[in-house]
């Protein structure tokens, strides 16, 4: 039987969905009964206002026309917030949740997390996307873990946008299991490891040069060479140029002197001469 | 073939010597100068009790048969050895049929001519001319062939060739010969489909006659009796006399409904083709001495049977088995690979292995090979995962006549072996539906099934089906095993998990859930309610609802309340929380 490494998984998250469950969906509100208060910007006495009721309405219109609204009031419409977390914790159908979960992350509503995740593990994946892509625009409560799961996930997209999304938070303590994705795989997991790798697992994003599509390497190397000395050592990123100008293909070149156009005034003088000499050296005479 | 009808025009003659077959053993050989002309086979016979009497006396000097086993390369070579461990020999002849093996002897026919070698060293012993005959079987009694060859012209003979190749008797007739055994210097030759004949040779004189109720063309000595059959299998002994109303020593062969509905034997007066076809791969096997083993044959796999015919062992050979003899120690085998094995008749395992030294397009083997060994074999569950696990399409047929005998096997392994099938990635669909349902239907081995229940899809850890979560729910249930509420909720919640399982699931929490599921079942309900697809879905709400009305408290109640009367809850999933509410 497979070990599920770091990452929760069976039981385990069963158990701490429970959890999340009863925090998030807590007792349903009766029939009838006002709105919750409204959180986040804005909210005041009466600033259930304008988007609640239609919210609420059991009315797919009119619940639609409102994230419309509030999706183009922005983070302005916060008293928006609390209703719309309510209707994903009451249940809509498909194409209003993901509506509404857009609309959570334009709004960048962090205390909506615990009610995105659950949608994390939605039977459609374009809401289980949605939900990871909203989670990572709100850095809510429960990310970076529903991200890691999401890696795991059996909807190649979901995956893409789990790898990315913990790339975005700097999650690295998603270090090990990016590795494993880009070793299965999962092309985004390369630019999330060039953000967030430590010395020896940028060894190993290297490591896949040659192996994975040059694309999908220079998306994890091209974000890693520009990490401070402090994040990245030296070393490292010299490794990087040396096995790019070990391919000395036209594609190579291409990287590589597109790195040394951008390449700051004061970044490492060890590393821009380094750069210069392999951008010479793949140059192929032109 | 003819049928049982005995003959409207009693005078008509089933003995003659002349032309019907003139040609046969005309120059070849030691010549045929000699030969005892004779009759038999005529319908109805004049019955003399004596000669009854005669029948009814068991056959004297019987010959063990020398563990021949001849293999066609093909139809210009063929190749030879005697088991365990004899020489491989090479003989090169045309062949227009399939050669047989007499006791020691083995007999061919091709290029115009009957031939027989010595089968422990492939010398040439004798060679009869027959440019329009097709060899239907021999017999050997140590001394002297027996043939029954068939004419292009209709009717067929029965010759006695020496060893020194003459032939020294000879009946022609009008009736359809099966092939004949020997020995003691009679031949036992079936026909007309119903008939067994003991021919004296030397006299050319039919002694008895045996009839049946039951279709008889072949006979053939083994571990020292003959015996005779095509269905069945009769015993030449002193009950023989009493066949026509069944009170020979007889063995019925249950071979319930194997796969490909195998052949004891083939019809001994069908000619047999040189080279090996569906009907040799799928063969059925038994030992008149131990009718309660039966061997079968499907291509590659090969079972022991009970006396029932229900699976005892199977084994799965990387080649096809294209013949074989039930012995003794158990079955002897012979592979396209030309590779020969003695399968334990206990447990399957191989006890003694040799090797034609090349690959076969047909094969025969012997009786009475002497074959001794003992080996250990996997328990019969661990057998058939092989068996079911093996992704040959040609398969298939066997494999769900296993699936059926696996999923009633009592032992915890089975049902081990069953959730392996079910979660095969190589599995065929039928046969995984089949396992789906056995495996509902299993009340033991709840510890193997708690352990499936444990995993789930995982891309990074290459799992890519999820377990069958709806049959476990099922059988879990069914025997109260509340050990695995925490596991099925888990799975309710999975995407991976199938509309269909998640059912199942939810239907299975009613009886294992406790409180601690709660928050599963009002996720469940609160993700689904207004976005369930499909039918399925819809009715893992309603006991989902249920459940939450059970053992939600006053939470769950209002959670199923107000979504009864929420527009946004699906149309199709109303009338099931309704009810939910109202069988509360």
């Amino acid at each position: 039987m497979p070990v599920m490494g770091s990452r929760l998984a069976g039981p385990a998250q069963s158990i701490l969905t429970a959890a999340t469950v009863l925090l998030v969906l807590g007792a349903p509100a009766p029939l009838g009964a006002a709105p919750p208060a409204p959180q986040g910007k804005g909210a005041g006495a009466d600033a259930a206002g304008p988007y609640a009721q239609r919210l609420a309405s059991g009315d797919e219109g009119a619940i639609r026309a409102a994230l419309d609204e509030v999706r183009i009031e922005g983070k302005g419409a916060g008293s928006a917030v609390a209703p719309i977390v309510e209707l994903l914790k009451a249940g809509v159908p498909t194409s209003l949740a993901q509506a509404a979960l857009e609309t959570l992350g334009d709004m960048e509503a962090t205390s909506a997390g615990p009610a995105v995740v659950l949608y994390a593990s939605h039977r459609s994946a374009a809401v289980r996307r949605a939900a990871l892509r909203t989670l990572v625009q709100i850095r809510g409560d429960g990310a970076a873990k529903a991200l890691r799961k999401g890696l795991a996930d059996a909807d190649a997209g979901v995956r893409g946008v789990a790898a990315s999304g913990l790339g975005s938070l700097r999650a690295k303590e998603a270090v090990p299991d990016l590795v494993r994705a880009l070793e299965r795989r999962v092309p985004e997991a390369a630019a999330a490891l060039g953000q967030l790798c430590g010395a020896a697992d940028c060894e190993r994003l290297v490591s896949k040069l040659g192996v994975l599509p040059f694309d999908v390497m220079t998306s994890g190397l091209d974000p890693l060479l520009f990490r401070p000395t402090g994040d990245v050592p030296d070393e490292v990123k010299l490794k990087v140029l040396g096995r790019v100008r070990e391919l000395g293909t036209p594609e190579a070149n291409r990287f590589l002197r597109d790195v040394q156009k951008r390449w700051p005034k004061n970044g490492s003088a060890k590393v821009k001469q380094t750069l210069d000499q392999a951008v010479t050296a793949t140059g192929g005479g032109s | 073939m003819t049928g049982r009808r005995r003959s409207p025009r009693p005078a008509v003659l089933a003995l003659a010597v002349a032309p019907l077959l003139s040609s046969v053993g005309c120059g070849g050989g030691g010549g045929s100068g000699g030969a005892v002309s004779g009759e038999a086979f005529v319908v109805p016979r004049t019955d003399d009790p004596a000669g009854n009497a005669e029948c009814s006396r068991a056959p004297a000097a019987v010959p063990r048969g020398a563990g021949v086993v001849v293999g066609v390369v093909d139809p210009q070579h063929l190749v030879g050895t005697t088991l365990p461990a004899g020489p491989v020999w090479k003989f090169d002849h045309a062949l227009d049929g399939r050669p047989q093996v007499a006791g020691s002897v083995v007999v061919g026919t091709g290029a115009g001519e009957i031939f027989a070698l010595e089968g422990s060293t492939g010398r040439r012993l004798w060679a009869i001319p027959a440019p329009e005959q097709t060899l239907r079987g021999a017999g050997d009694d140590g001394t002297t062939t027996v043939l029954t060859v068939g004419s292009s012209r209709g009717g067929a003979s029965l010759l006695a060739v020496s060893r020194a190749g003459a032939v020294v008797s000879r009946i022609d007739t009008d009736k359809d010969l099966g092939a004949p055994a020997a020995a003691g210097g009679r031949a036992y030759v079936p026909w007309g489909n119903q008939y067994l004949s003991v021919v004296d040779l030397a006299r050319g004189r039919e002694l008895c006659r045996v009839l049946t109720r039951e279709k008889v063309s072949r006979a053939w000595a083994e571990e020292g009796s003959i015996h005779f059959g095509e269905i069945g299998i009769f015993r030449m002994d002193e009950h023989v006399a009493g066949a026509v109303q069944g009170k020979a020593t007889h063995v019925t062969v249950a071979t319930r409904e194997l796969p490909g509905t195998p052949r004891l034997m083939v019809p001994g007066s069908d000619r047999v083709p040189v080279v090996a076809n569906a009907g040799d791969k799928v063969h059925v096997y038994v030992r008149p001495a131990a009718p309660d083993r039966i061997y079968a044959t499907y291509f590659r796999l090969v079972m022991g049977l009970d006396g029932k015919g229900h699976p005892v062992w199977v084994q799965t050979r990387a080649d096809d088995v294209l013949a074989g003899a039930a012995v003794p120690a158990g079955l002897v085998t012979c592979a396209a690979t030309g590779v020969l094995e003695v399968l334990s008749a206990s447990g399957g395992a191989v006890v003694a292995h040799h090797s034609l030294g090349t690959p076969v397009r047909a094969c025969v083997v012997g009786h009475d090979a002497q074959v001794t060994g003992t080996a250990s074999a996997p328990p019969l569950a661990r057998q058939m995962e092989t068996a079911l696990l093996t992704n040959d399409p040609e398969l298939l047929a066997a494999q769900r006549y296993l699936l059926k005998d696996l999923s009633t096997l009592p032992d915890e392994g089975a049902t081990q072996t069953l959730l392996s099938i079910a979660g095969g990635r190589q599995t065929p669909p039928d046969l995984r539906r089949e396992a789906r349902a056995a495996l509902a239907g299993r009340r033991s081995g709840a510890p193997f099934m708690l352990k499936a229940l444990e995993r789930h899809v995982d891309f990074l850890e290459d799992i890519a089906e999820p377990p069958p979560a709806g049959p476990l729910a099922q059988a879990l249930a069914a025997m109260n095993e509340k050990r695995a509420a925490p596991l099925l909720a888990s799975h309710l919640l999975d995407p991976s998990t199938a509309p269909a399982d998640a059912r199942d699931v939810a239907q299975a929490l009613l009886t294992l859930g406790s409180a601690a599921e709660v928050p599963a079942l009002r996720q469940f309900f609160a993700l689904y309610r207004a976005s369930a697809e499909d039918d399925d879905t819809s009715v893992a709400l309603g006991y989902v609802a249920e459940g939450l009305l059970k053992l939600g408290g006053e939470a769950g109640k209002a959670q199923v309340s107000k979504a009864v009367k929420d527009p946004l809850t699906l149309p199709g999933v109303f009338p099931r929380l309704e009810g939910a509410l109202q069988a509360k």
